[in-house]
């Protein structure tokens, strides 16, 4: 093994001699490339180090934000009052001289009369009606009432209507009277309307809308429907009328005319 | 992304400084891992450039030797991987057989010297690092980076191939 290795030495050091001379050319060469390289890894090393610091940043961001969300959800419910810019859409009736507004799941469901549905169910809605005249014996409209509390005496006097004793309430400043109305056992039922119907539009009628599908017609439905009913004359010395019917199944009523009752409490009257 | 290069710049007389002072023993380890003149400049080069493009391997001067050795010999396995890669791949598409153990170019002048140039890359380099260079077998595991173990196996492997191959030439 000795002289293996005693060889392998002579015969790398008598090869020394062939291996390639220090040349200055190369070492100009090389150094240009080195300080090219050095100048890459310090720009590498920059950019690196910028987005570990963003890095760093925006984890901290997150976790900080994540730790105000947590204490938002575990913060106890403060009662908020809508600005009129959340208080929902604005409508206009009258030409503006009603205004009120109406925030989602509200949305009209159709128009002339107002009507606006909550969460696109039908039959749970809010109808805003103008100059509304009764429905009658025979579903037809009756005479125009000549105030609100001449409408609300013959809403109360019709046997198909079971209705509340009125209670005087504010709208919109205006003083209104406030009703519950529903079908009375055995009340007939105005061909497809499945109910009496207690308030329409003047005007809206025709001879062969007999209480078919006018949407103008308020019904409620027999024994299944309830119709919370506020009527008011609407002030400035004019001879209209107001009727706000929030109408929706027994089932869920009081649940609906909660969620009515921002609407009714945006209501305004402004001078013609 | 230029780098000027100029007499004046500190940086750069201190890198000519290291290449004057490391570049002749580095060429003569690099040589007899290739066993050619020009693949030997090659791997010099790029071996330095590795490990001066580095600040801190310049903060620490004595310990520059070290890293150049071991940049080139990392440098040399893996270039003859690399051959060996491309060679087989094309002896594949020509269905012809292909010598890639020994570099071509090199002088064959003695019998020792042409079985050193035939081992394999690591044990030439355990070989050379050993007996050569006269590192101790913890330098040479060192820059082989490997156990001092696995070098005495790789120097064990290698003086039996060079008995076998000197026997059979003689």
């Amino acid at each position: 093994m000795k002289d293996l290795a005693t060889r392998i030495r002579d015969t790398l050091h008598r090869h020394e001699a062939d291996a390639p001379s220090f040349d200055p050319s190369d070492a100009r060469r090389t150094i240009v490339r080195t300080r090219r390289r050095q100048v890459l890894n310090v720009t590498a090393f920059g950019i690196g180090t910028v987005a570990v610091v963003i890095g760093l940043v925006a984890g901290a961001g997150q976790v900080i934000r994540a730790g105000q969300e947590h204490n938002v959800l575990h913060r106890p419910p403060s009662v908020v009052s809508p600005t009129p810019n959340e208080a929902g859409k604005p409508y206009r009736v009258l030409h503006g001289r009603v205004t009120f507004a109406a925030a989602p799941p509200w949305d009209v469901g159709f128009a002339g009369p107002w009507a606006l549905w909550f969460d696109s169910n039908y039959e749970e809605r809010v109808v805003v009606l103008t100059d509304p005249v009764q429905i009658e014996a025979g579903c037809r409209p009756g005479p125009a009432p000549a105030d609100a509390e001449t409408l609300v005496q013959s809403i109360r006097s019709d046997p198909d209507l079971e209705v509340t004793r009125p209670v005087a309430v504010a709208v919109g400043g205006v003083q209104a009277l406030r009703m519950d109305v529903a079908a009375a056992a055995g009340a007939r039922i105005c061909a497809t309307w499945e109910g009496p119907g207690v308030v329409r539009e003047q005007g809206s009628y025709s001879p062969q809308d007999d209480g078919g599908t006018s949407d103008s017609t308020v019904v409620v439905g027999s024994g299944r429907h309830r119709m919370r009913l506020y009527v008011l004359d609407i002030p400035g010395g004019s001879s209209h009328i107001l009727a706000i019917a929030i109408v929706a199944p027994e089932a869920t009523f009081q649940q609906v005319v909660r969620a009515a009752a921002p609407i009714v409490d945006s209501f305004q009257f402004h001078a013609a | 992304m230029r780098a000027t290069v100029t007499a004046d710049d500190p940086i750069t007389s201190k890198l000519e400084d290291a290449y004057a002072r490391h570049a002749p023993a580095a060429l003569r380890l690099a040589y007899f891992l290739s066993g050619n003149p020009e693949t030997a400049r090659d791997l010099v080069q790029d071996a330095f450039v590795r490990v001066a493009g580095r600040f801190r391997y310049l903060r620490h001067p004595d310990a520059f030797d070290a890293y150049l050795r071991r940049t080139i010999v990392n440098l040399h396995t893996s270039r003859v991987r690399r051959l060996i890669l491309e060679r087989s791949s094309l002896a594949k598409e020509s269905a012809f057989r292909v010598e890639v153990a020994v570099e071509e170019g090199h002088e064959a002048r003695d019998e020792m010297w042409q079985a050193v140039l035939g081992l394999s890359p690591r044990q030439r380099a355990a070989i050379v690092l050993r007996y050569y260079e006269d590192l101790s077998e913890r330098q040479a595991a060192e820059v082989m980076h490997c156990s001092v173990g696995a070098l005495n196996q790789l120097v064990a492997r290698a003086m039996a191939n060079l008995r076998s191959r000197i026997e059979e030439q003689a």
